[in-house]
């Protein structure tokens, strides 16, 4: 293991991880609306 | 601020701040992000003594300490939980635990990929790595309970609760260096007697640690008022989201 190498995971994971996980919270909106339209009963 | 943290219960209240809150976060982020990575990158001087590999430290550091800081969080919210039983407390316990996770699993392969050159090895048993280890495990164990069930509101003792009790290991984990004779290393800041960093690295170190705040808090806060809304997706304040978004 080098240092450069050991930088480049430590670095492209924190990122990654942070990048994914916005994500994945963002996604719940679509789900949370989704639930919201499924309670919400027809007119 | 008891009574503003009352406010902050009430779930329309809390969607209505957390939005805009989230965004100015994740700004703050970014704005800090930009000179944190290049201070840790290129900015900073060589170690004298590890040389270049000790740039891991700028990832690793803030990252260790959000694992330990959002479960503390976690706790309190779970405290806030059992005391008022507000669905706030409840979404937020849960939402903190995914990134909680995250920054565990970076802060154990930063980590070990600085041990391999530093140590001459990626992994050993000692005190502090075995309880951030543990942490992880405590995360994963907490979000499996999380989901357990689809109606996510009857978990919300359960997960309290064991939130509250696997708290124990995060002052294991930070007094760890002094309590047991580690392989890593004591701590670095605010300890007395504790190594000296120069003043550059030092700066760098809480700019990267401020854009890992600042970015977690953006992302729980994002989970959490997504999270509320499906709690509460038939209460009355939710059909009237069109009017509020």
């Amino acid at each position: 293991m080098t240092a450069t190498l050991a930088i480049a995971i430590s670095y492209s994971l924190g990122l990654a991880v942070l990048g994914i996980d916005a994500l994945l919270a963002q996604r719940l909106r679509g789900a949370a609306l989704a639930r919201v339209l499924e309670e919400t009963p027809d007119p | 601020m008891l009574t503003a943290l009352k406010q902050l219960g009430s779930p329309p209240r809390f969607f209505d701040v957390s939005g805009p809150a989230a965004r100015m976060l994740a700004w703050a982020a970014l704005a800090l992000a930009v000179p944190g990575l290049w201070l840790a990158l290129v900015g900073t001087p060589t170690d004298e003594q590890q040389g270049e590999v000790y740039r891991v430290l700028y990832i690793h550091v803030p990252t260790a300490w959000m694992s330990m800081f959002l479960y503390l969080v976690a706790t309190g919210y779970a405290v806030l939980f059992w005391v008022w039983r507000s669905p706030v407390s409840a979404v937020m316990m849960r939402a903190l635990l995914p990134t909680g996770a995250w920054m565990t699993v970076v802060a154990l392969v930063s980590g070990a990929v600085w041990g391999k050159p530093t140590w001459g090895t990626y992994w050993v048993w000692d005190a502090r790595l075995t309880s951030e280890l543990m942490l992880l495990f405590i995360y994963l164990g907490l979000m499996a309970l999380a989901n357990l069930v689809e109606d996510e509101s009857k978990t919300d003792r359960a997960l309290a609760l064991f939130t509250v009790v696997g708290g124990v290991n995060i002052p294991l984990i930070y007094f760890s260096v002094v309590f047991w004779n580690t392989l890593h290393q004591g701590m670095s800041i605010g300890a007395p007697g504790a190594a000296r960093m120069a003043p550059e690295m030092k700066a760098a170190l809480f700019i990267c640690t401020f854009a890992v705040w600042f970015a977690c808090a953006a992302i729980v806060l994002v989970r959490g008022r997504w999270l509320l809304v499906m709690r509460e997706a038939r209460s009355r304040w939710v059909k009237e989201l069109p009017t509020r978004t």
